[in-house]
């Protein structure tokens, strides 16, 4: 379908499209298997630009359009969405710089995010908070010049390849979600060190492990914005960052549907309507979910105010597609398709994560009826008056 | 629906071994890929791996539906073990139902004891090659999916031999020359069944037990993909539940936003709608192991429990992931397990279209 992308976008999709076949293809089984980061890979992409497209231009970035995030993920996880959530975990981990942080945290950071010399990390999850994010343990007690951190963060991707992570933790436990703060942490700081490395299903190139603070002193300038605004920017980054996990999950399901379209067509099977059935309703959900996305990442790039709901809509509906693409295209298969040469099977364990990471879609529609009832009880009240 | 005496005897025995010697090694088996034959052996003092075979063969000749809530039992503790049962109750069966009275003699009293393990293989003729030459039927090329290809035994195969391209259905020994067998481990889920790929260098099966001298292969093949249907389903029926239980555990004890999260609705729904899937799929399952058992035409009703509950499966292995959330994820959970088992017992024997137009062309008569 035509959606009429800017030749700036059309460059970055080149690019994009460019980086997966020739860098990613190669090597995603590799480190599907070895379940080990892509350093080389995300270096070669950040020399391609690939990491300026979170940072704005003022910062050594290109922009940091939601559009161009979309068109870069959903390329990337065509291929391999390990490699491609190694990848995205930067945009996730720089979003409360670029929209929070003070202009002299920008400066010291972005720059330097933009070209890869420093990968970015986000520390939220813990082992209480996972759906109820606010449930947090890590606190931040004020100590002079500095807050000292004690904590553990869980579930933490890409958090032993990070330099630099945006963390959360409550300063004020009393305030609940109001007592949360962000910092802006270096990977040298003492007292910071890695714990637990998961053992995954999918999105295995991905690294996830614990982030453990044990009194890890952090210089009070690495405060975010205002004490108490942590859980805010949180959300807010994650109303941001929530399509480019719909476009991870898109990536995957056209990856599927263009092996599966080539099986089909190769084994003779798209006269079988059973398959063709198949086949066009994976087509028809796809471009869907795709339209969904950029009409989103449009409406959050041209300055709209209030998008929870549609950036909730944009990572649900692309996860969901994601899976089911997934499942239908090995039931086509049949028993190749449960095989790894096939590589549809490795697509079905990286989907899997897109329905739970950044907010489970049992979340999303949490927001999104939140966001209803509101929008509903609003006419309301306008009718009464 | 009600079972015998008989049955929920065997249900309690079954369910029991499953739970005290299985349980704690399941994740060793997927991640060895094997089910140690020490275990194996236990399930033939138990009489399952006898389960289809005449008292007088050795076997139990136990009724479809005492093997069905078997392997549903076993099923919720280790697919991969109860696959490997189902398999063999279904070379069994491929002799019993086919082959002369000297196979019957050759195969089925060590089947029934335990002392060989049969395997079978999926049809995949388009990697094999037979050849004629001198009056001696040449096999090469390979066979990339043999059921129980670790248990060392025996398996059932198909092979091309004639132009038509009909296939006839052998019993493959292990020692055939220029047979080899390396294992599998690229399937995504059933590790420990002991998936195996067969390779065949000049394989000269002139003398090889052939089964089908009366019907041709696909007789056999349909014949046998039909019990293992019902197998299927039972395993799968058992799979869901396995993972339902799981996630009910763990929704009852993880706590979010103040509460245990059982006590939402969105989560309470995917219970709902789990064990609806369930009790559709079991009922189905036992439907098509009863009618087997009365005797009457059971093709349909076993392609419906299969196609149904084999994606079913899927849905309930994946809903239980979704409960379970990040930790759903992670291999320290079980759900993540059931989720890739499910994705194979979903394409054994036949893609769920297929088994979709057998039942078609059944109602349309």
């Amino acid at each position: 379908m035509e959606y009429f992308l800017s030749e700036k976008e059309k460059q970055l999709q080149a690019t994009a499209h460019g980086i997966a076949e020739n860098l990613v293809l190669p090597v995603r089984d590799e480190f599907d298997n070895k379940a080990e980061f892509p350093r080389a890979v995300i270096t070669e992409m950040a020399k391609q630009g690939m990491l300026k497209i979170f940072v704005p231009e003022e910062y050594g970035g290109t922009g940091g359009k939601i559009m161009d995030m979309c068109i870069a993920c959903e390329e990337i996880a065509r291929v391999c969405a390990g490699i491609a959530t190694a990848y995205a975990v930067n945009a996730l981990g720089c979003g409360p710089i670029v929209h929070f942080a003070s202009d002299e945290q920008k400066r010291k950071y972005l720059p330097r995010i933009a070209t890869g010399e420093l990968f970015c990390a986000f520390g939220l999850t813990e082992a209480q908070a996972g759906s109820d994010a606010a449930n947090i343990q890590t606190t931040a007690r004020k100590e002079g010049d500095y807050y000292i951190l004690n904590g553990v963060k869980q579930f933490i991707s890409n958090a032993s390849e990070s330099d630099v992570f945006t963390v959360l933790a409550a300063t004020d436990k009393t305030r609940g979600a109001r007592g949360i703060s962000a910092f802006i942490i270096e990977k040298e700081m003492p007292g910071l060190s890695y714990g637990k490395e998961e053992n995954k299903l999918g999105i295995r190139a991905s690294i996830t492990t614990e982030l453990v603070f044990e009194d890890c002193k952090v210089p009070k300038e690495n405060l975010m914005g205002r004490e108490g605004m942590g859980f805010i920017y949180t959300m807010r980054n994650f109303d941001r960052a929530r399509p480019g996990v719909g476009a991870i999950g898109l990536g995957i399901a056209q990856g599927a549907y263009e092996d599966v379209l080539d099986y089909a067509y190769t084994h003779d099977l798209l006269n079988n309507q059973y398959i063709a059935r198949k086949i066009a309703d994976m087509a028809t959900e796809i471009e869907a979910a795709r339209a969904l996305m950029y009409a989103t990442a449009r409406m959050i790039d041209s300055g709209a105010k209030a998008y929870s709901k549609e950036s909730s809509f944009a990572k649900l509906y692309p996860s969901d597609v994601a899976m089911k693409v997934c499942i239908e295209a090995i039931e086509v298969l049949g028993p190749h398709g449960v095989l790894k040469e096939y590589y549809i099977e490795k697509r079905l364990r990286d989907a899997k994560i897109t329905q739970i990471y950044e907010g489970t879609n049992e979340i999303q529609r949490g927001v999104i009826a939140l966001e209803l009832t509101r929008e509903m009880g609003k006419k309301k009240r306008t009718k009464k008056e | 629906m009600e079972l015998n005496q008989e049955c929920t005897l065997l249900q309690s025995e079954l369910r029991k071994f499953a739970q005290q010697v299985i349980l704690d090694k399941v994740d060793e088996f997927d991640k060895s890929c094997s089910v140690p034959s020490d275990n194996v052996k236990q399930l033939a003092e138990m009489g399952i791996l006898g389960a289809i075979i005449p008292e007088d063969k050795g076997g139990a000749a136990l009724d479809t539906i005492g093997l069905v809530v078997s392997l549903e039992e076993i099923g919720k503790v280790c697919p991969s073990t109860a696959l490997i049962v189902a398999i063999h109750n279904a070379f069994a069966f491929s002799i019993m139902k086919f082959g002369s009275d000297d196979l019957q003699k050759k195969y089925l009293e060590k089947a029934a004891s335990g002392k060989i393990i049969g395997g079978f293989a999926t049809i995949n003729t388009n990697e094999l090659h037979v050849e004629h030459a001198d009056g001696n039927i040449i096999v090469n090329g390979t066979n990339s999916l043999i059921l129980n290809a670790e248990m060392r035994g025996p398996f059932v195969m198909f092979l091309p031999i004639d132009e038509e391209k009909t296939v006839s259905a052998y019993v493959i020994d292990r020692d055939l020359p220029g047979l080899t067998i390396r294992k599998s481990e690229t399937a995504v889920g059933l590790k420990a069944a002991g998936i195996g790929i067969a390779s065949f260098e000049n394989s000269n099966i002139t003398h090889a037990p052939l089964i089908s001298t009366k019907e041709d292969g696909d007789t056999v093949y349909n014949a046998v993909c039909d019990l293992l249907n019902i197998y299927l389903a039972a395993i799968a029926c058992g799979l869901a539940q396995g993972a339902t239980d799981a996630a009910i555990k763990y929704a009852k004890e993880r706590v979010q936003f103040g509460e245990p999260i059982i006590s939402f609705g969105m989560v309470r729904e995917k219970i709902a709608d789990m064990s609806t899937q369930i009790e559709a799929g079991r009922l189905l399952a036992y439907n098509a192991a009863l009618t087997r058992d009365a005797g009457k035409d059971y093709s349909h009703v076993a392609s419906m429990a299969k196609y149904y509950i084999g994606r079913a499966a899927i849905d309930v292995a994946n809903s239980a992931i979704q409960i379970f959330g990040g930790y759903g994820y992670m291999k320290d959970y079980p759900v993540e397990r059931y989720f890739r088992d499910a994705q194979v017992i979903n394409v054994l024997c036949n893609r769920p279209t297929d088994e979709k137009e057998r039942i078609a062309k059944h109602a349309i008569g």
